[in-house]
């Protein structure tokens, strides 16, 4: 063994010199730690983040007075943040505010937000945990029973995430400093690609040299191994003679079997004939659409875990795959209950109460707001993502920490495929764009017959305009969708990448919501309303008559 | 032929019978257990072997089955060893093996239908080889063992295959099993017939297994070799040796000396006796270069390491042998020592091997290795506690810290369920990981070190809470007098100073800003004398807010000095305090100074408490040397003596008025007590005076004489007038009158400075008095003047219960209690100051008329 501390050898040095046994325990002990034992490490890494945070330009700053005394003073005076209260510190990169030197900066989209990015520094400290987590999840991805694990260096690994500076292209990156890992393609030629470019090169590889690892996004990884299917079946992606000279004996033979086999039972190729993987991991919303089919195509049911760019890589799912469990040495985390979060959209003022993760609740739902550690910048902020407790203990996995499932984006944000995050305000931004005489909208999201994600829009048209304008269904579906489009370059990606165009319309009788708000006394919600309040929406379309207001233009 | 069959197996029984005495005494993991085991059969199956070649009794067959059990026993064992080493869970078929291979030899044994035992045969040349029958059912045997070699083959294998450190785990195993297969396969080439290469095969193969144990770390090296095993060892290769070349040797000697048969068993049993010694001592010395000279020079180091601790109550002193043995013994060139701290338990560096290193890092007493060692009361390696989940708990700043320092190992020092302490080492230089060796080395010292901290933890913890004041880490009151003892015992002609320092108006301070400001301004003013004074003294609080400074070799002039920087930085202190403006601290300083100023040491007190008195009254924030020195001050300058008298005159002026509010109230109640207290003023001024004290001093004394008896102001008035003797227990409640009179004075800080004298001047020279029962000259001077005047005027007065007595009746009195009631000196000159005239007896209707 070389004469290093183990905290500086990396993974692959670990799988030579070390026992297994050990390096589950380093990567993955944490499974076993009592719902005590977890709080501690929770507060005592909290403890060094608020010494950190509050001696930094940005806690003075935010922290508006003394300091707190311990941590329950500080959830008790310090309130939840968004990202609008660091942007004048985070978008100009002012390292200096900060409570640790941020080594990189992570940025993403900031839909609805001042600018159109949000940026996210990352400390050494954060860096190293995030290290072993994205390691933990790939031990996890790989392992069938608790402490069995199959990692290797130089195994292969698909890569379907988009690369630096955003948070997923951080991933590899990692991986790459701790063991070699053949991306497919190579991280640093991907970088230079675009999506399906990427895509195809990677899969042309795969069959190559064979894939060990894929991760995505689950509605990416679906599209994905759909083209593989494509690519390995007729069709104008085929693959062609030339390209089976690059094939190993081995992939070749499989690939003959595999054409034996789907001819038999009259399908086409899946990437179970070809591939044997030892982890499929996904991440970002609507897995749960995805799931089965991923699991029918690659023989492997996927893996979920979270990441994100605030508070990078944070949960895990295990061996069972039955709910995520959250690393405690991440960050801070607090949940806010459903309970808590009506009576905030009731009173904005409320500031609403959150508990802790020893306080949660079998089968109740939360947002999850988080206070990063080690260095990080964000303190008790709102992520804007809703975990339901699924248990508190597990005899399969044979925890003791709750676990969690992940349920959607916040309600006032409609997430399709990991990919956009529709709010209130862009809805509105698009709506006034079109120039359509849309008099009143409402946004939910619903599922399509085939379990898959998409934004229905109910609306309700200006009564005057009817007789100048032509406001089909499908003229409006096809003029929304040209300025979610140019607003929303997210959007633009679901049908460039995944095919995907989710936008579905209804056309309520005009003066539907005037209604609405007159029987029930209160507006209906712009974003996800009831679907109670959706069905007496609908309802209203035909049982009652509607009263029209009558304005001065009336006259 | 025939001896390669003797000597071979022999030797390498005897290496099996060593190994197995050897590891019996060690510590038994499951791989350890499953060695033995494989031991134990290579013992039987070779030992059987050889017996049953020697036909010995009881009987070839018993040998032969012996034999076989053994070697089947043996592919046993060897499956189950690599079942434990390989950490394969085969728990099933580890049974089934077992079952098969038992029942298959018992039915061999009864029945012999499998394997029958050997036929010797005697050739011509008498030698005697053994034939085997073999039939087809002897495939039964060869089918249960090529199972369990193939099992285990796969076992062996898959492990090899599973990751990078089980392959090189595995390697000697797999080492070891290629030699066996070897040693069979050879065993059949014509080649090897006649020599036993199945038995050479099969030792080395437990030499490889023992290998593979040894690179995990599983028993200790030094285990195996003593001074026992050298003899033993040298005595067989000896007989060995010999039984092989004495034929060789007899013929040799037969042939060159034919004429001296005796010499020959003389010459063989001299040459066995040296090639006996010289191969014990050359094992010995091989054996104690490699191992035993470390062992035992540990175990030295250890026992005196032990011996010295025990000696020690100091902690210092501890930590430095324990340091010092780890450095010499196991050459580690990084050592920390960090001790918990009974305040906040918390553990600082207390010690490290290089004095520059960074001792400002501490473990919090949260810290996740401090609660495992407080747990696990062992050695934790860095590389362990790295794996641990508690380790994600470790701070950023912590876990460099650790890295700095190069911690690779941590030793825990425990008192009992408490840990008191942690060693944190890094790797013996030239090593890349710790031996068992060295681990067990660092216990013996955790346990040694435990025991000797625990007891010197608590001695020094005494001897501190003995010694300090808790609240400004000084040396307490209680210290002080004990060194100025020991100071004033070594001076010997040199001079000792005592500078007191009295901290003016902290009452203000404390009702200004409350107790806890208070406390720190006590805590600020504590570390500036401390610091200013160093080594050149000792620091002490003498009480709440009086400190003293004992200066040994300081005269009146350089301790004046020092006193008057530290009065300057005390006056800035406050100066730093960003959050609020706090009150300027100021001192009234004392300085008396041996042999200037005082020739004992409560003269030394009292004459430097007497200057700071005189610094009170002139204004206070100043410096006087006792014996009347000149005041020092930085804004007060006096230009001559006529400015400073009238300076003095007007503090007098601004008490007295305080002083005649005090008397009048008692006027009011009892103007006896009135009048009494004005005469006692007066006889006690003079008598000052008379003695020789200077102008100030005796304004003191006339101020404590008119508030001595203020106390009376809350006695009841039918005992304080009662006519006739007072019952027991209202004499106690007029004994209270000390007490309460330095209750009301105390509230008068500018008064303060005459308590010393009211609150004496009831006790009586030989120690009877009250309220404090002391005597001789511990009664203050002030106190004992008063005590002459209070009683003479006493006995001179008509009082309620008594009429008045004459003058020389008084005196007579006074005279008859020299050196009971009355310090004699004082009372001596008291008697020749009113016989002569120099002090006017003062009577009741002269002090009427004078107030009229």
């Amino acid at each position: 063994m070389p004469n290093e501390s183990v905290d500086m050898l990396k993974f692959e040095d670990k799988l030579k010199y070390i026992d297994s046994k050990m390096i589950w325990q380093e990567y993955c002990g944490f499974l076993d730690l009592s719902i005590d034992e977890y709080m501690e490490i929770q507060n005592r890494l909290m403890k060094e983040q608020l010494t950190l945070w509050t001696a930094s330009g940005l806690g003075k700053k935010m922290m508006k007075g003394a300091p707190p005394d311990n941590i329950n003073d500080f959830r008790a005076r310090f309130p939840l943040t968004e990202y609008q209260d660091y942007a004048d510190v985070l978008l100009q990169k002012n390292g200096a505010m900060l409570p640790d030197h941020p080594i990189i900066w992570i940025q993403t989209t900031w839909e609805g937000g001042s600018h159109p990015i949000k940026t996210a520094p990352y400390t050494k400290g954060m860096l190293d945990t995030y290290k072993r987590n994205v390691i933990a999840c790939m031990m996890l991805g790989t392992s069938r029973k608790k402490g069995q694990f199959d990692i290797k260096a130089m195994d292969t690994f698909l890569y379907g995430l988009a690369p630096l500076p955003y948070a997923t292209g951080l991933y590899p990156r990692a991986l790459d400093d701790e063991i070699q890992i053949n991306f497919l393609p190579p991280v640093h030629e991907a970088e230079g690609m675009s999506f399906s470019e990427r895509n195809k090169k990677g899969f042309k590889m795969g069959l190559h040299k064979g894939i060990d690892y894929f991760f995505g996004l689950g509605s990416v990884a679906y599209y994905m191994s759909l083209s593989l299917g494509a690519m390995s079946g007729s069709g104008n992606k085929k693959l062609q003679a030339s390209d089976f000279m690059s094939f190993s004996p081995k992939m070749i033979r499989k690939y003959l079997q595999a054409k034996k086999v789907c001819k038999r039972e009259n399908r086409s190729i899946m990437p179970k004939d070809l591939f044997e993987l030892k982890a499929f991991m996904v991440a970002g919303t609507d897995n749960n659409c995805y799931k089965d089919e991923l699991e029918e195509l690659w023989g492997i049911r996927p893996m979920e875990l979270f990441a994100g760019t605030e508070p990078s890589c944070i949960g895990t799912e295990t061996w069972t795959r039955e709910g995520m469990y959250f690393f405690p040495d991440t960050c801070f985390y607090e949940f806010i209950p459903e309970s808590e979060l009506k009576k905030e959209e009731a009173d904005s003022s409320y500031r609403p109460n959150t508990c802790l993760m020893n306080e949660v609740r079998p089968d109740e739902k939360y947002e999850l707001v988080i206070s990063v550690l080690k260095g990080g910048a964000f303190m008790r902020y709102r992520v804007g993502d809703m975990y339901m407790c699924v248990g508190l203990e597990n005899s399969q996995d044979q925890t003791k920490i709750p676990r969690f499932k992940y349920i959607d984006r916040v309600r006032d944000i409609i997430d399709i495929g990991g990919f956009t995050r529709i709010s209130k305000n862009s809805i509105q931004n698009v709506v006034d764009l079109s120039g359509l005489h849309i008099t009143g909208w409402t946004a939910y999201k619903e599922f399509t017959k085939n379990n898959k994600p998409m934004m229905h829009m109910y609306v309700e048209m200006d009564r005057h305009s009817l007789a100048s304008q032509a406001v089909s269904r499908e003229i409006l579906k096809e003029h929304l969708t040209i300025y979610f489009k140019y607003v929303d370059s997210d959007y633009k990606d679901l049908k460039r990448i995944l095919g995907m165009d989710p936008l579905e319309i209804t056309i309520l009788k005009s003066g539907t919501f005037a209604a609405f708000s007159r029987k029930y006394g209160e507006e209906i919600r712009k974003i996800n309303p009831d679907p109670h309040q959706i069905s007496a929406l609908l309802k209203m379309q035909f049982s009652e008559p509607i009263v029209w207001e009558v304005s001065e233009n009336d006259k | 032929m025939t001896s390669s069959y003797i000597i071979i197996p022999t030797a390498a029984l005897c290496c099996y019978l060593f190994l197995f005495l050897a590891f019996m005494a060690a510590k038994k993991t499951g791989e350890i257990k499953a060695f033995i085991m494989v031991l134990a059969s290579c013992i039987l199956w070779t030992g059987g072997s050889a017996l049953m070649r020697l036909q010995a009794w009881p009987s070839l067959g018993f040998w032969f089955q012996a034999s076989l059990l053994g070697l089947f026993m043996l592919a046993y064992w060897l499956f189950h060893f690599i079942v434990v080493f390989t950490d394969s869970d085969c728990r099933v078929m580890t049974k089934v093996w077992l079952i098969l291979v038992l029942a298959s030899f018992t039915f061999n044994a009864f029945t012999g239908l499998l394997l029958a035992k050997p036929v010797p045969e005697y050739a011509a040349d008498g030698t005697v080889s053994y034939v085997y029958n073999l039939s087809w059912p002897v495939a039964v045997f060869f089918v249960v063992c090529g199972g369990i070699v193939i099992h285990t083959i796969l076992l062996i294998f898959r492990s090899y295959r599973e990751d990078e450190l089980k392959k090189r785990q595995t390697k000697p195993i797999i080492l070891g099993a290629s030699s066996v297969l070897l040693g069979q396969l050879l065993f059949l080439a014509p080649f090897c017939k006649g020599f036993p290469i199945d038995v050479l095969s099969a030792f080395i193969m437990v030499i490889c297994l023992g290998y593979a144990l040894y690179k995990r770390r599983l028993f200790k090296l030094t285990l195996l070799v003593s001074k026992g095993a050298c003899y033993a060892a040298s005595a067989v290769l000896s007989v060995l040796f010999f039984s092989y070349w004495i034929p060789s040797m007899d013929g040799f000697m037969k042939k060159t000396l034919p004429d001296f048969p005796i010499s020959e068993t003389l010459m063989i049993a001299l040459l066995f006796m040296i090639c006996t010694v010289v191969l014990y001592n050359l094992m010995k010395i091989c054996i104690d270069k490699l191992f035993i000279k470390d062992e035992i020079q540990r175990a030295n180091s250890l026992k005196e390491f032990s011996h010295d601790v025990s000696q020690s109550l100091r902690i210092n002193e501890i930590m430095d042998k324990m340091v010092r043995l780890l450095r010499d013994a196991l050459d580690i060139q990084k050592i920390y020592v960090f001790v918990q701290n009974t305040r906040d338990l918390d553990y600082n560096m207390a010690y490290s091997l290089s004095p520059l290193d960074n001792r400002s890092f501490r473990l919090d007493h949260k810290n996740p290795l401090i609660k495992y060692l407080e747990n696990h009361h062992e050695c934790l390696l860095m590389s362990d506690f790295q794996c641990m989940t508690v380790y994600k708990s470790m701070w950023e700043e912590e876990k460099n810290q650790f890295t700095v320092m190069h911690t690779d190992c941590f030793i825990p020092l425990n008192d009992d369920d408490t840990l008191v302490g942690v060693v944190a080492v890094s790797l013996p230089a030239g090593k890349r990981s710790f031996s068992f060796d060295d681990l067990s080395f660092l216990s013996s010292i955790s346990s040694i070190c435990s025991i000797a901290v625990k007891n010197s933890r608590l001695y020094e913890q005494a001897y501190y809470e003995a010694r300090t004041d808790e609240l400004t880490g000084l040396y307490n009151r209680k210290y002080f007098y004990e060194i100025l003892e020991q100071e004033y015992s070594k001076c010997e002609g040199r001079s000792l100073a005592l500078v007191v320092f009295n901290m003016d108006d902290f009452r203000l301070y404390n009702q200004l800003y409350g107790t806890k400001e208070g406390d720190l301004a006590l805590q600020r003013t504590a570390r500036a004398i401390s610091s200013c004074v160093g080594d050149n003294g000792y620091t002490t609080r003498y009480s709440s807010k009086v400190f003293s400074v004992i200066l040994p070799g300081y005269d009146m002039l350089a301790a004046k000095n020092l006193a008057d920087t530290i009065r300057r930085q005390i006056m800035h202190i406050n100066d730093s305090t960003n959050d609020k403006i706090l009150k300027v601290l100021t001192m009234s300083i004392g300085i008396s100074s041996i042999p200037y100023t005082a020739s004992s040491v409560s003269e030394l007190i009292d004459t430097a408490d007497m200057a700071v008195f005189n610094v009170k009254r002139k204004g206070k924030n100043g410096i006087m040397l006792a014996a009347g020195g000149q005041i020092m001050r930085d804004t007060q300058t006096y230009r001559n003596a006529e400015q400073e008298h009238e300076h003095r005159e007007e503090i007098y002026s601004s008490y007295a008025s305080t002083i005649y509010a005090l008397t009048a109230a008692i006027d009011t109640k009892d103007h006896y007590t009135f009048n009494h207290s004005k005469n006692v003023a007066y006889y006690a001024s003079e008598l000052a005076y008379a003695t020789g004290l200077d102008a100030d001093t005796v304004e003191i004394i006339r101020e404590a004489g008119l508030l001595h008896d203020i106390g009376k102001i809350g006695i009841p008035e039918t005992v304080l007038n009662k006519p006739g003797k007072l019952t027991e227990e209202e004499f106690e409640i007029m004994k209270n009158h000390v007490e309460s009179s330095v209750g009301i004075i105390r509230y008068l800080p500018s008064l303060e400075y005459v308590i010393p004298a009211v609150i004496g001047h009831h006790e009586r020279y030989d120690g009877t008095g009250y309220p404090r029962r002391i005597a001789g000259e511990n009664i203050p001077l002030s106190a004992r003047i008063l005590c002459v005047a209070d009683s003479f005027d006493a006995m001179i007065s008509n009082r309620s219960y008594k009429e008045s007595y004459g003058v020389d009746f008084a005196l007579r009195e006074i005279e008859k209690q020299e050196g009971r009631q009355f310090d004699p000196k004082l009372a001596s000159l008291f008697i020749q100051l009113v016989s002569s005239g120099k002090i006017k007896v003062q009577r009741e209707e002269d002090s009427t008329a004078k107030n009229a």
